[in-house]
Parts: C-alpha cells; structure tokens; sequence
C-alpha cells in the first residue's frame, strides 16, 4: 500500500465524516464569516491551495439548504503566528507531512450567492433563491458539481414556465475548471435592460458581444441595430491571436436573418460583404441634436452649441446646408452680416463653421436630397431583420460613428416611443424589442452628456419603449454612474484600471470580493458575468467562436451545403449542378 | 488479564493519575521507559505509561562499595539479583478497560497496594494505543519528562502496529500534536522532530509533492 494513501485512509478512520459525505468533492469546513462579509473556509489537510483558483462554485450543504458560494480569494494561513517567524524544516519529508495542511493550512473566502431549499431539489424542482442566512460552524464545503451548477444556471435551451412565459438560455462557457457544464444566461432577462460588454483591448470584447448577438438573433429574442464601428460584426471579422484567422460574421451564420447596412459600399464590397443598403444622410436632415453629442470631439464651446440651435430656428431644416455654402451666406452679406442678424458674436459663427465644415468630408452626407435611412432600418427591424451597419473606412474617425449612431439612435427611439404610445390603444403596433449595439460607449455616455443623449435616455428607461443597449467598452469608468447603475447585465472580461473595475461594480453586492475574481481573469477567453441575466456572478471560460458554434447556430459548412444540396436535387430527379457556391 | 503472564512486580503506592511499583524480577529486564504496563482495579483493567525506573539504594550495596577496591563481575550479579530493595518503577495512568471498552481517560480508583503489574502484549498496545486521546494526560503532567515520554509511548505505538501501517500511525499522531500543541511552536517542534528520527529509520518515505 502507499505510505501516502495509507496515511490518509488512517486518519479518514479517525475523523468522523457525516455519512454519505462524499470526500472526493469535499474542500474544508465554514470556521468564521457572515452574510455582509462572506465565509471564512479552512481547507482540509489533503487539499491543495494551487488546485482551487478564484471563480470556482462551491457548495455547502446543511440538512434542509443547499449553499452556493463562489471562491473569491484565497489566503495562507496558520495555527500560530510563530511560524511565521520561524518555519519549520520542510525539507525532512515527515515533518512537512505534518505540518502542511494542519499548522499551516490554506484559507479560502466564500461569497454566498444563492440558496436551494433540499424539498425543492428532491422535487425536482430547485428554485434558486438570495442568501438571507449563512451555513452554520463547520459545514463541510465541496467544489459544486455539475448538477449542482445546473440547478442554479438552468440548462441550455428554451423552457417555457407554468405562466406559459418562454425564456431562452444561452450557453454563453463553461465554469473554471469544470468539465461538461454549460453555463447559461437568460436572453429574455438580457434583452430587458441595457447590457454591457466590458474588458480591456485586447481580450476579446467584440468576440464575446457577437457570441451574445448570435444567441439572441438565433432565438429570436429580441431585433439588433449594430453599430459595427470596425466591420467586425456583419460580415467576416479576424481574431487577434498571433496567428490571425478569419471569422464568420452574423450574416453569414444567419442568412435572411442580418442584413447589413453600410456607410462605405466601396470598402464593404472589397471585405467580401454584399451590403443590402448603402446609409445616406442629407444636410437638411442633420438637427443641432445630431452634433452636441459630437462637441467633446468636435471641441465645440457651450456658446458654438448655441449658435446651431439659433441657426436652425432661424434658417428651418435647410440650417447646415446653408451656413456651410458660401453663396448661400452671401444672402446675409457674409458672416458677419449673419452674426449681426442673429445676434450671435461673429468670432463664435467663425468657428463654428471651420469645426461643421470638416463634416464635409464624409461622403455619407449628400447635399441633395436622399432616401430615409432611419425609415429603411425601422422596415427591416420591424420585419424581425437584424441590421450591422459597417461603418467602412468611416470607423477609423469617432466624429463619423458618434454622428451617425446618435442620428439614427434618436430617430429610430422616437418612432418606437410612438409605436410603443399606439401599442396601448392597439396591440398590434407594440414594436419588436430593439438591443442597440454600440462601440466606445463611453463616448455616448460621458457624464458631460449622458444626462442629454439618446443614449443616456435609453439606458435609463430600462425597456419602457422596447429598446435597450448592448455597450461595447474598455473605459466603463468613462460611462456616467448613473447610466451604469442602470447596465442590468454586466460581461466583464479583464480589465486593468482601478477606476474600470470600480465602474463596473458599482451597485454591485459583494463588489469588494467580486474584485479579487475579476484581477484574476485570464486575459483572453474569460469572463465575469452579473446581472439581471444569470442567477448569480459567474466566471465563465466563454464558448468557442469556432465551426462548432457556427454547425450549433445553424451554419451549414460549404462542403456540406453542397452535399446536401446535391442529394436535394437527385430527390426531386434533378441534374447535379455543375458547381454550386 | 491471563494469570499465566509474568508478574513484573506489585504496586508499591499509587494514585488517581499513577502509581509506582517495585520491580523484583530478578532474571529479566525491567520495561523500557514509555513501555505500556496494566494492572487490575476492580473489574477493569488500568493501563500505564512507564516514565520512571529508580534504583535506590541499601545497606548492603553502600558496605561494599564502601569496603572494596575491585569487584568481581560474579559478586556484581549476585548483589543485583539477592538486593533488599526492589527498583522502583513508576507509571502514568492513560486508560482503563471496563466492559471490553478502553477508555482514554484516568481511572476512577488507583490501583490497591501489592496489585501485580504486568506488561501488555503488542496487540493490547495496538489496542490501547490507537487514539490519541492520552496525549492530553501526558503533555499536562508536570511529574514526569512528558515531552520525553510521549515520543517513546507514540514509537512504542508505531511499533506494534501490522506491517506498513507505522508510518501512517506516526503521521496521525504527529497532526494531533499539531492540534494539541497549535500554542505552544516550539514544544511541538522539539516532539515531532524527535520522531522524525525515528519515521526516516522505519523506511524511505515516498516524496509527497510540497503544496
């Protein structure tokens, strides 16, 4: 017999194990804590440290409640400060055997999350519930197993409750260190209230935001409007490995489902995509609204905003278009002369029309008179089409996407504030719920303006209108705390600054334990998601944008298409096709 | 207790927590300190450390080292064996059996006077020595050298134990030491590496990965 094993199966005999308790699983035991603060857990002598990373579910069962709990640190401890001082010889292997794991031992804290009562669970029918009480000294504490995680995340797929109201759960990865577990997230409860995306350059921000499109497109839970600032999301995208593959974009996973809508035809056709529409946008159709949002680029003074909006009360619809001709100014004998006219210091009309004129340089915007883009984009959406719209060579300048996302954000907002008013007096109108996507939204929702953007509206309205955002962001400190407080989903990958990780627990119970999980993500591929959408915060290894997923969305691979397609044809009695696309 | 086990001597005087007993075996030798020794008290069977050996001394041994220069080793032996005073062994009480239950616990009566003692086979030891309950008894008495005797009781432990099974013994007994001693560092230490000794000379012990 090994010495090891033996010792361990001796000292098993000596301690007295409530039965049934499966030692396989088993950590330690519950010696200190409390609701507000979390549980202090003594790992057993045969349990390793190394072995249990931040993140990690465990459970603590007492004899009526099943405890979940998340790892949230790890800690060295002792039995006698004394150690410290002076250690023990752990080179003679009798002595470390000893004293590793009793005199000095590991620690772990414990998050409680969630509570299952045991009835519920023999029931079958386990109802996640917040912790309200803690475990009592000494529960003995186990890594959750797979059907434990189950119970509290719900398995993959769409159920539909005794209320006869469907929900859809999305598999969005798996737990740290544990095999054949999908976690899943709530996509009904998602698209409910504005959700985030958060994580530094890098660690695979707009991989994850597609894999949670995907999985909205694919269940038809609500309609998307993606801003797709870098073309990443319509058509094909490319990872940031150092060795850089090409990826299918949601258009391509989902023919007839996506449409993409593009600002920059020419660039859209060299990626390989087939645009559905081209956005135009004439001057006349630019309000002053359209542009205050841009004044933190654009560098204009609070007396320059003024201007526009004298501008456009005094010239109508026409106001852009005119201040920016010459000949048209000529009607009011120049600049000056307008100064004069309206009141306004000729030196801040000066100004204004240098920074408005270098709108000019985006092709986008037409001097005649063009289709209505929003209404375009509203036909598809309302037809259960989801639309990216690319922003081709436009995306590189923050002036073109901010003026393009606000233009058509408060548009399409209003009209669904409108079909929303109607919806109460006829049903039938109730529109489609709308997730908007956007990039660098600290942008949209800088402190200085979020209190008077659309975007900033949207997010505090939760879904009164059906309309909710999905933002896209490295900066979440740049987000105003208001608008963040109102983020009900929050996907977190790694994030380095103090500030961005305060930002994004803000309101956040247990937001100090939460941080030590969060520091500890891998850069690439892991994720914290809280919120509204999953029952507790979860650390997820996150799914594989790969073939696999896209045979899961429903892709059908090339060379399988043409196989079947073939065995189609010779069904109907057809001749084989010489080559098919 | 089987009548037919030699009588290593009778209680000389004793107490709740111990009693010594005159050795007077003249043909064996007196056992070992940390030795397991038991005697019966009613209807139960007291169990007992040996922590002390005395060999006082009479008037017969004081006249002839007085009176002689050199010895014969015969007279030596023959002195020991035909001495007037019995060595004086004295003993821990640690446990008692009642009802073929052992207990870890001091007795609740001494042993009488004149009781014969006699020494445990290596299966009662095994027996007695399985828990480690007695170690409390023995690091709180103040009259015997405890650390010293609770080193040569746990290898006296280890040592009747079936074949492969002292080491995981050694390592149970020193993780309670561990419990018992979490206050006091260096005490524990100058036990458990006292046995450490002894663990490294039962046989090379597997590599256990550090973490």
């Amino acid at each position: 017999m090994d010495d090891t094993n033996s010792a361990d199966a001796f000292l098993h005999a000596l301690r007295a194990q409530p039965p049934g308790e499966d030692l396989s699983a088993r950590l330690g035991q519950v010696v200190a804590g409390s609701l507000s603060k979390g549980l202090e857990v003594r790992l057993d002598a045969d349990r390793s440290l190394e072995d249990l990373a931040v993140g990690r579910y465990v459970v603590m069962r007492t004899n009526n409640r099943l405890f979940f709990g998340m790892i949230t640190d790890v800690a060295l401890d002792n039995t006698n400060p004394a150690f410290e001082k002076t250690p023990p010889d752990f080179s003679n292997p009798f002595l470390r055997q000893i004293y590793l794991g009793n005199s000095v031992f590991g620690r772990i804290h414990i998050s409680p999350m969630l509570m299952l009562d045991e009835t519920d669970i023999a029931a079958g029918q386990p109802v996640p519930q917040p912790v309200k009480t803690i475990p009592g000294h000494y529960t003995p504490v186990a890594t959750a197993s797979a059907e434990e995680v189950a119970y509290v995340f719900g398995p993959e797929g769409e159920h539909v409750d005794e209320a006869g109201a469907k929900a859809h759960y999305f598999h969005i990865g798996d737990p740290l260190d544990m095999e054949n577990v999908k976690i899943t997230l709530n996509l009904e409860r998602m698209v409910e209230r504005s959700s985030g995306v958060f994580g530094k350059s890098g660690t695979g921000k707009t991989f994850l935001s597609r894999l949670l499109l995907a999985g909205i497109i694919q269940n038809n839970v609500a309609v998307n409007l993606i801003f797709d600032m870098h073309n990443e999301y319509g058509w094909e995208g490319s990872t940031e490995h150092h060795i850089q593959r090409k990826v299918k974009g949601l258009q391509q996973l989902f023919p007839g489902k996506v449409a993409i809508f593009t600002l920059d035809m020419s660039s859209s056709r060299r990626r390989g995509a087939n645009p559905d529409y081209e956005v135009k946008i004439s001057y006349d159709q630019i309000e002053p609204e359209d542009i205050e949002m841009l004044s933190g680029v654009m560098n204009l003074s609070e007396a320059q905003i003024g201007a526009m909006y004298v501008l456009r009360d005094r010239m109508g619809k026409a106001w852009l278009r005119t201040f920016l001709d010459d000949g048209a100014l000529e009607a009011y004998e120049g600049l000056k002369g307008l100064a004069k006219e309206l009141d306004q210091p000729p030196q801040t009309l000066a100004a204004l029309r240098r920074k408005l004129d270098r709108l000019r340089r985006f092709d986008f915007i037409s001097e005649e008179r063009v289709d209505d883009s929003v209404s375009r984009i509203l036909d598809y959406l309302q037809r259960e089409h989801h639309v990216v719209l690319e922003f081709g060579r436009h995306g590189s300048d923050l002036r073109a996407y901010l003026l393009i996302a606000n233009y058509l954000t408060r548009r399409i907002h209003a009209r669904y504030v409108k079909l929303k008013e109607a919806s109460f007096a006829d049903p039938s109108y109730e529109p489609v719920p709308l997730v908007i996507t956007i990039e660098e939204a600290h942008k949209f929702l800088d402190p200085a303006v979020a209190s008077e953007t659309i975007f900033g509206t949207i997010a505090r309205e939760l879904r009164k209108y059906n309309v909710t955002l999905m933002v896209v962001d490295q900066r979440p400190s740049g987000i105003d705390s208001e608008v963040m407080s109102q983020i009900g989903t929050r996907v977190t990958l790694a994030l380095d600054s103090e500030d961005d990780i305060r930002a994004v627990f803000m309101g956040v119970r247990g937001a100090s334990e939460l941080r030590q999980v969060l520091a500890g993500l891998d850069t690439q591929g892991q994720a914290l998601i809280l919120g509204h959408a999953v029952p507790m915060p979860v650390v997820v290894q996150t799914r594989r944008y790969d073939s696999e997923f896209y045979r899961q969305m429903g892709f059908i691979e090339g060379e399988t298409l043409q196989e079947r397609a073939a065995q189609d044809i010779e069904e109907l009695g057809g001749k084989r096709p010489k080559r098919l696309l | 207790m089987n009548h037919a086990d030699p009588v290593l001597g009778r209680v000389l005087r004793s107490s709740t927590t111990g009693y010594t007993f005159g050795f007077s075996q003249a043909h064996t030798q007196p056992p070992a300190f940390g030795a397991l020794v038991k005697t019966a008290v009613g209807d139960s069977h007291v169990f007992g450390l040996v922590y002390d050996q005395r060999v006082m001394d009479d008037a017969l041994v004081r006249q002839i080292v007085a009176s002689s220069d050199s010895l014969s080793e015969e007279r030596i032996q023959d002195m020991r064996m035909r001495r007037q005073t019995p060595i004086e062994i004295s003993v821990l009480s640690i446990g008692y059996e009642q009802g073929g239950t052992i207990y870890q616990l001091l007795p609740p009566h001494p042993p009488d006077a004149l009781q014969p003692i006699f020494a445990c086979t290596p299966d009662e030891s095994r027996r007695v020595l399985t828990s480690f309950q007695y170690f409390r008894t023995v690091l709180d008495n103040m009259e015997c050298p405890s650390e010293e005797l609770l080193v040569a009781s746990i290898r006296h432990g280890a040592g009747c134990q079936p074949p492969g099974q002292a080491q995981p013994y050694l390592i149970g007994a020193g993780r309670e030491l561990t419990r018992l001693l979490a206050h006091d560092h260096q005490r524990l230490d100058a036990i458990l590496r006292r046995l450490a000794d002894f663990f490294n000379a039962t046989h090379s012990l597997p590599e256990v990965p550090y973490g």
